[in-house]
């Protein structure tokens, strides 16, 4: 859970103006739970032993887009599942590090932030969290998100790594051109993929027996999914 | 040029395409004051394209063949709607003669080349055999007819090279290709330097063509060392004018498909220029080609260059040549399907200055340039003079698995290569994309690759270049990480796992006044490694 999770949005205009946070310097405006929170800025008091000044002015991306996308729907009441605010866990704005203002875009997501600086994008990961219930803790929920899939963590685990296909990328199976119980010689076509109109043949990395195929042609498979285990 | 003022050449044209290229077309026909009429497919029903067409037909489903491709269907709609153009884009059914031709029957214009044109130069063995019967270079080469019944056959034949076969393959010349009659993507084609490699290569290129597309049938080809694809801009007109907008230089590919292009090529003097260019404008007048197309050529290191293939359409990479010439090409498309003549000659064309296109693609390319799909959760193309975005999304939009990976292209304008290149640079350093992997640090690398800065290009030249340009585009490890950095990415994370606390127990958000301080500060319970440490 974090702070971008979605809150009760009043209809009204919003206005994108960065001229409000002047006013609100030193005051913590993204509470959790406050309809009018738009603006965040944070200070962060000098570290003990440096002169580090560090100041956020991060405006909620996500609120934003949900309330304009409220307030449009109710003027146009349309299709109102097109104007469906896009799910933003987002937050962009500016630092001050010693002399150089530091602009960023940052997103978490599942536990990890990925943050663009100057043309870089890093990524990291949440090791711990002072959340004392566990039920909202990233680390936790990325667990969760293994457990759904345990079977495929299993699978892997229970063969060796070569022994299961997994899909190297999102996309829909094309044809499959092994049955259950065949063997298959190292390099041999496993079946087709096809994503964003680039098709991908998939060939065994060794000599196998296909043990069980877990897809069929024209369905859809996510990054990592168990295509075809083999033994 | 047309000005708006008089009378629109069209009432109303469906673009029947998405993305960057129907926005791209869409904004044109509205400087020209035609109405427009988009295709917006489930996904897309929100997107960029469709947003800024006067109407959109909503076509249900997801993949192209559910919707894009339904010529049938949008052909229908549109004549509804009182549609009397279509601009086919490029892809979907831009290269269908059927379409085309159906378009026609029901009294919308096709704004591209006649449907048998179409066909003509679709059929690639065929456009082929008429450029060399026009005396247009071809790269030398045969089909091998192995077993003609057994195209869709389940068992291969095995393929006996006869004498005759041998030496009409050693009068092509080792090193030759290989490569399947079918399909493309590059899968089927093997280089081959003896006859000794000769059958196991013919043998491998059937059996693979045979798994993916059901067709064994094979052909060779000289093999061009080095090779370089460059290829010309071309329009014909139906007042039997025929003319070139220069070459575009597209060496740069991947997976066979390109990822930058520039104008002019740094390979082409001005003799060899006018060469191609005289090549390029009899092929067009060889079939009559009506519209814009483009002539593809392979030239060789020594200047030597084949007809490769004629694309009957708008190309992605058109923006270059419009940079250097200052020609909307679309609006000559439009005009030229409203049976106008082109309004300049040949003698009228000036090539002035450089211009290149880099395409941004939701792709991995340290995972062989995997596709991505996900969120552009920023999305912020750069802004600067002489820099061009032409891109379909928008910031929060999704990238679906059912089409294209292209997220933008950015094309740069310079007084010449170099400028252009400096322009680039900058330009993909303030591209901001969050949300979904891409390509950016990988075509950064390129441009400051030694042999892409000195204009030595190939077709080659990525998987040749590959490990320096991986070790470019590898992102530094986290002890390099600059100090503000870590800083941003602390108070991020730290601010994060507060609100999560305050946003336990209840599931609603609980503000505690007294300990504000404490608990906003990002610094709060911060371990003491994490710490900066002066």
């Amino acid at each position: 859970m974090s702070m971008f999770k979605p809150r009760p949005v009043k209809l009204r205009p919003v206005t994108l103006s960065s001229d409000e946070s002047e006013d609100t310097i030193y005051s913590m405006s993204v509470t959790p739970g406050k309809e009018t929170a738009e603006f965040s800025t944070v200070s962060i008091q000098q570290l003990p032993g440096q002169a580090v000044m560090l100041d956020s002015k991060a405006s909620e991306n996500r609120l934003n887009q949900e309330a304009i996308a409220s307030y449009i729907a109710a003027l146009i009441p349309i299709q109102p599942e097109a104007i469906q605010p896009k799910e933003l866990k987002a937050r962009e704005g500016v630092l001050q590090y010693q002399n150089r203002l530091i602009r960023y875009y940052a997103v978490i997501d599942e536990g990890v932030l990925t943050l663009w600086i100057a043309g870089q994008v890093y990524r990291f990961e949440m090791l711990q969290t002072p959340c004392p219930d566990k039920k909202g803790r990233p680390e936790n929920r990325k667990e969760n998100r293994k457990g759904n899939k345990e079977s495929t963590e299993n699978s892997k685990r229970g063969s060796s790594g070569s022994l299961t296909l997994v899909a190297p990328m999102p996309g829909s199976i094309l044809s499959i051109a092994v049955q259950q119980g065949d063997t298959v010689e190292a390099g041999q076509c496993l079946m087709m993929m096809e994503s964003m109109k680039m098709e991908l043949t998939l060939s065994a990395e060794c000599a196998a027996t296909v043990a069980k195929i877990n897809c069929k042609p024209g369905q859809q498979v996510a990054l990592n999914d168990v295509l075809i285990q083999l033994s | 040029m047309n000005k708006t003022s008089q009378q629109p050449l069209f009432k109303k044209i469906l673009v029947a395409n998405r993305g960057e290229i129907a926005l791209r077309i869409i904004k044109t026909l509205k400087e020209m004051g035609i109405a427009s009429v988009a295709l917006a497919s489930t996904p897309d029903k929100t997107a960029l394209h469709a947003q800024l067409a006067d109407e959109v037909i909503f076509l249900e489903g997801n993949t192209s063949r559910e919707t894009y491709l339904k010529g049938d269907q949008i052909i229908a709609m549109a004549k509804t709607l009182g549609v009397d153009a279509v601009h086919p884009g490029y892809g979907f059914l831009s290269e269908n003669a059927a379409f085309a031709a159906s378009c026609e029957a029901n009294g919308m214009v096709f704004i591209g080349p006649a449907p048998q044109v179409i066909e003509q130069m679709g059929n690639k063995v065929h456009a082929k055999a008429l450029m060399e019967k026009a005396g247009i270079p071809v790269i030398p080469g045969m089909l091998l007819t192995l077993d003609d019944a057994g195209k869709q056959a389940e068992e291969i034949i095995p393929f006996v090279a006869t004498p005759a076969t041998l030496a009409a393959i050693a009068n092509i010349g080792y090193p030759v290709i290989v490569k399947a009659s079918v399909g493309g993507g590059g899968r089927g084609m093997r280089r081959v330097d003896s006859e000794k490699q000769l059958l196991e290569a013919v043998e491998s290129a059937r059996r693979e063509s045979r798994q993916a597309f059901g067709n064994n049938e094979v052909f060779i080809e000289k093999y061009i060392e080095q090779p370089r694809h460059i290829e010309f801009q071309v329009l014909g007109d139906l007042h039997h004018q025929f003319i070139h907008l220069f070459e575009r230089e597209c060496s740069i590919q991947r997976r066979h498909q390109k990822m930058i292009e520039e104008s002019p090529s740094v390979m082409l003097d001005v003799d060899l220029r006018h060469t191609m260019g005289a090549m390029a404008v009899k092929a067009v007048e060889t079939v009559g080609y009506t519209n814009a197309g483009t002539v593809e050529f392979i030239v060789a290191p020594d200047g030597s260059f084949y007809f490769l293939e004629m694309n009957t359409r708008l190309q992605v990479e058109h923006p270059v040549t419009e940079m250097v010439t200052g020609y909307d090409l679309v609006r000559l498309q439009v005009m030229i399907a409203a049976r106008q003549p082109i309004p300049f000659k040949q003698k009228d064309l000036r090539l002035t200055g450089h211009a290149i296109e880099c395409r941004v693609c939701a792709e991995n390319p340290l995972r062989s340039f995997m596709p991505a799909t996900g969120q552009l959760t920023f999305f912020r193309p750069p802004a600067m003079p002489f820099v061009r975005v032409d891109s379909g999304f928008a910031e929060g939009d999704t990238i679906s698995m059912h089409y294209d990976s292209m997220l933008a292209k950015v094309i740069a304008y310079g007084v010449n290569r170099q400028d252009a290149l400096d322009k680039m640079q900058q330009a993909l350093a303030e591209f901001v994309i969050v949300g979904i992997e891409n390509n950016i640090a990988f075509l950064q690398a390129i441009l400051q690759h030694p042999l892409f800065v000195a204009g030595k290009l190939q077709t080659h030249f990525i998987e040749e270049a590959m490990p320096l340009l991986l070790e470019h585009a590898t992102p530094a490890k986290p002890a390099d990480w600059p100090v503000d950095v870590l800083l941003t990415a602390g108070l991020l994370l730290e601010q994060n796992a507060q609100a999560a606390m305050a946003n336990t127990g209840n599931g609603r958000g609980v503000f505690d006044e007294a300990n504000a301080d404490a608990l906003y500060n990002p610094w709060f319970n911060l371990p003491e490694n994490r710490r900066l440490q002066p």
